[in-house]
């Protein structure tokens, strides 16, 4: 298993009047190309497993293995990881330092060993797959762009690595909806082409539309884990925990209630549309019309 | 998750915790002056004895309160010997090369070695006993009289209370900022001083630029509000010197007039 | 620039004087190396100009033994002339210096406010831990030496942090250029 978490905890600030362990004895694997999405309440340790992950933060107890090796071994390495793992964080456009978004780009790849042509390909490459053309954006200053293209130029940097992994703390907040969309076909396009993605993100519709598997972490501890259908088919246990859901989700509920007989493993749109088509074709929207108010009347 | 580092304070409700923190500024100004001003052998055994008081009166364990000496010995030795080892003297015990043993030199680093530490001592007995906070509350209230002499000392009070404001903010966004820079391949925890000091830019720029927009934010809304930043009095709330905090300041200046006069 | 945004500006550096250090302890031999106190202190004379690099260089390392115990009580004193003459003199240089080279002004201005910052201090430990008169030339070496690398490294770092809040926008430039009308393209690779 490409990643695998073994009764990994972390505790900041041990030996402190501060002490919060915030991981308790995760149990995780996670399979070469899957797109997860980890869903959770502010503080219950979202940040921390992803930092754990990218190798940032040292488990206080048990152990984080990518690729087979303990990344936190003595004899480990750590160059082989951040050649293969890159991290976007909360507002990465905070971490643009250099006088050019060439350079800045060409700081990820500087212990690469890539020889100088292949740096400048990879650049335009990673340039490209944000949207913007790098003959213009080159030579700009990073630190003079607007606050949108400042994003743009962070996320290819974590992309021009052409990382195996990709963690993404909430990366969509703040950004408008369609900078958000923009963000997310990038990012599934990538998962395309073989990446894996562990995205943490506050909103539910986001997660249910674009991960395949969903974690569900609950003051330190993994509550749910599975497919993202799965983990929505339970809805009384999210809502009794106050975490949101996905408006398909909620949407196949209504109309459950209505007395449609309509399946409930969905979480994203498509998944939706394909079940109102299946329903439709064997007629069962067209059986008691009349109760289709209480749809709109919650 | 914003915290504010909390020093060397030791909460506690003991005499010394409860006197007002301008008195025990004041106080330790006195004693200060008191200090310098020792030179007898007598002199300084009366320091000693007050410190023991104070650190009676404080209620910290005695180890705790010489903590700072402890840690700082190799310094002291060091003061220690530029004097007695520099001194240039007349009739010199012993000299070698540059270097000069005298009795005056002995003399003369004993006496700043036992300055330093009583000092060091009285000092950490104060921010042991009182939250930076109040500390900082307490200089504002001291150095109020300043703005006599068009010292602005409002804006100074401003500049220090939005910066306390700012230490748990910048001190989170610091910690991300050096995370995402190791992500993205800087080596601060290198052994070679080559890496550590390559990656330095990385780190400090991003945490200059987001600092200073934060400070452009503030300023904004500041003067968005009218504020000009000239004209303003200190304010704030009057806490009035009770009865054993002038007693405490008495006491001192009774000391150190013991000191200055008799000594 | 306003009264109000320079004493903004210096809030934030006298808070990066408690902050920065904290971020450069886990690194062994930093603090004497990198001297990251000394950073914020002559940026905000720099920029702010000497009154308010002086509060910045007497602000700041009291708050931050406060804050955090570093510098101890024993290396306070001392730290704070050096400081305060580093704010200072970075202000009063770069006000009087003015050779329409901003790279001119900045390092001129830095490599002096850092020397005076050294005399000066070294100075006033000489008179404050040795009223005798051992040599001082002794003491003074030793104080250059140590800290060279440091020098080194702040002549480097100071004036890139400078030309970076410029570029974002953060502080007027010294010398503004004239200002050049292009309607510039879209950045997109999307025609
Ligand atoms: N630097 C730190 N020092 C001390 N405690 C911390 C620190 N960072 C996080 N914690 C604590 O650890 C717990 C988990 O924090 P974490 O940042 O992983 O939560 P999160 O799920 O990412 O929350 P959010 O949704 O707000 O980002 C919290 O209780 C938090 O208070
Ligand atoms: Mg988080």
């Amino acid at each position: 298993m490409p990643i695998v978490l073994e009764k990994a905890s972390y505790t900041y600030a041990p030996g402190t009047p501060y002490e919060a362990a915030a991981l308790c004895d995760i149990d995780l694997q996670i399979a070469d190309g899957e797109f997860i999405g980890i869903m959770g309440h502010t503080g219950s340790g979202k940040s921390t497993l992803l930092q754990l992950i990218a190798g940032l933060i040292t488990p206080s107890r048990g152990k984080v293995m990518i690729d087979g090796c303990d990344i936190n071994a003595r004899n480990y390495n750590r160059d082989v990881l951040r050649k293969k793992l890159s991290m976007i964080f909360q507002y990465p456009e905070y971490q643009l330092f250099e006088t050019t978004v060439e350079k800045e780009l060409a700081f990820s790849l500087k212990h690469s060993g890539l020889p100088g042509k292949e740096v400048k390909e990879r650049v335009r490459r990673a340039l490209e797959a944000v949207g913007f053309s790098y003959t213009r954006v080159r030579s700009l200053s990073p630190l003079g762009l607007s606050g949108g293209e400042k994003r743009k130029v962070a996320i290819a940097c974590a992309l021009v690595t052409e990382p195996k992994i990709l963690l993404l703390d909430e990366p969509v907040a703040g950004l408008d909806p369609r900078g958000r969309k923009e963000f997310l076909e990038i990012i599934t396009r990538r998962n395309k082409a073989g990446t894996t993605i562990i995205m943490v993100s506050h909103d539910a519709d986001v997660l249910g539309n674009y991960a395949q598997r969903i974690l569900v972490l609950n003051q330190g501890k993994l509550l749910l884990d599975g497919p993202a259908k799965r983990v929505f088919t339970d809805i009384e246990k999210l809502e009794a925990l106050k975490l949101g859901v996905c408006r398909p989700r909620k949407l196949a509920r209504r109309l459950k209630e209505c007395g449609i007989p309509f399946p409930q493993d969905i979480a994203g749109y498509d998944e939706f549309i394909a079940a109102v088509v299946e329903v439709s074709k064997k007629g069962g929207m067209s059986h008691e019309p009349d109760t289709g108010r209480h749809v709109y009347s919650r | 998750m914003s915290r504010i580092p909390a020093g060397m304070y030791i909460p506690g409700k003991s005499f010394l915790h409860r006197l007002d923190p301008l008195a025990k500024l004041i106080g330790l100004i006195i004693l200060l002056a008191a200090v310098i001003a020792a030179s007898s052998p007598g002199g300084y055994l009366l320091l000693i004895l007050f410190i023991g008081v104070l650190l009676a009166l404080s209620g910290l364990p005695f180890k705790l309160a010489i903590a700072p000496l402890r840690r700082t010995y190799l310094f002291f030795a060091v003061i220690f010997l530029m004097n007695a080892l520099f001194f240039a003297d007349v009739d010199p015990l012993w000299t070698w090369w540059i270097f000069s043993l005298s009795r005056t030199g002995l003399i003369q680093g004993a006496n700043v070695v036992l300055r330093l530490a009583i000092i060091i001592v009285a000092g950490h007995i104060l921010i042991s006993t009182t939250s930076p906070m109040e500390i900082t509350a307490a200089f504002r209230r001291l150095l109020k009289p300043l703005q006599y002499i068009n010292i602005p000392v409002d804006i100074v009070a401003l500049i220090v209370s939005v910066a306390i404001h700012f230490i748990p903010v910048l001190a989170e966004e610091v910690e991300m900022i050096r995370k995402a820079q190791t992500v993205r391949g800087a080596r601060f925890d290198s052994t070679r001083l080559r890496d550590r000091a390559a990656s330095l830019l990385p780190l400090v720029i991003p945490v200059f630029v987001n600092a200073f927009k934060r400070a452009d934010e503030l300023a904004l809304a500041m003067e968005a509000r009218g504020y000009r930043g000239e004209g303003r009095r200190v304010s704030g709330p009057e806490i009035a010197f009770q009865a054993r905090d002038f007693g405490a300041v008495l006491i001192m200046a009774a000391i150190c007039a013991v000191q200055i006069l008799v000594l | 620039m306003t009264i109000v945004k320079r004493s903004m500006i210096t809030a934030v550096c006298v808070a990066l004087t408690v902050v920065l250090p904290m971020a450069f302890h886990a690194v062994p031999n930093a603090g004497s190396v990198i001297l990251p106190m000394h950073i914020p202190v002559l940026l905000c004379g720099l920029i702010c100009g000497w009154p308010f690099g002086l509060a910045c260089g007497l602000i700041g390392p009291l708050l931050s033994n406060l804050f955090t115990g570093m510098p101890p009580m024993a290396a306070l004193p001392a730290m704070l002339v050096e400081l305060a003459v580093y704010g200072l003199m970075a202000g009063l240089l770069m006000s009087c210096v003015r050779t329409r080279k901003v790279y001119a002004d900045l390092y001129f201005s830095l490599l002096v406010a850092m020397l005076a910052g050294r005399i000066v201090a070294g100075m006033a430990r000489a008179l404050i831990f040795a009223a005798g008169s051992y040599s001082m030339a002794a003491w003074t070496t030793s104080y250059f030496v140590t800290s060279l690398p440091g020098i080194a490294i702040q002549i480097v770092l100071l004036p890139s942090i400078v030309f970076a809040l410029e570029r974002a926008r953060l502080i007027p430039a010294r010398y503004p250029k004239e200002i050049v009308l292009d309607g510039s393209p879209g950045l997109d690779s999307s025609e």
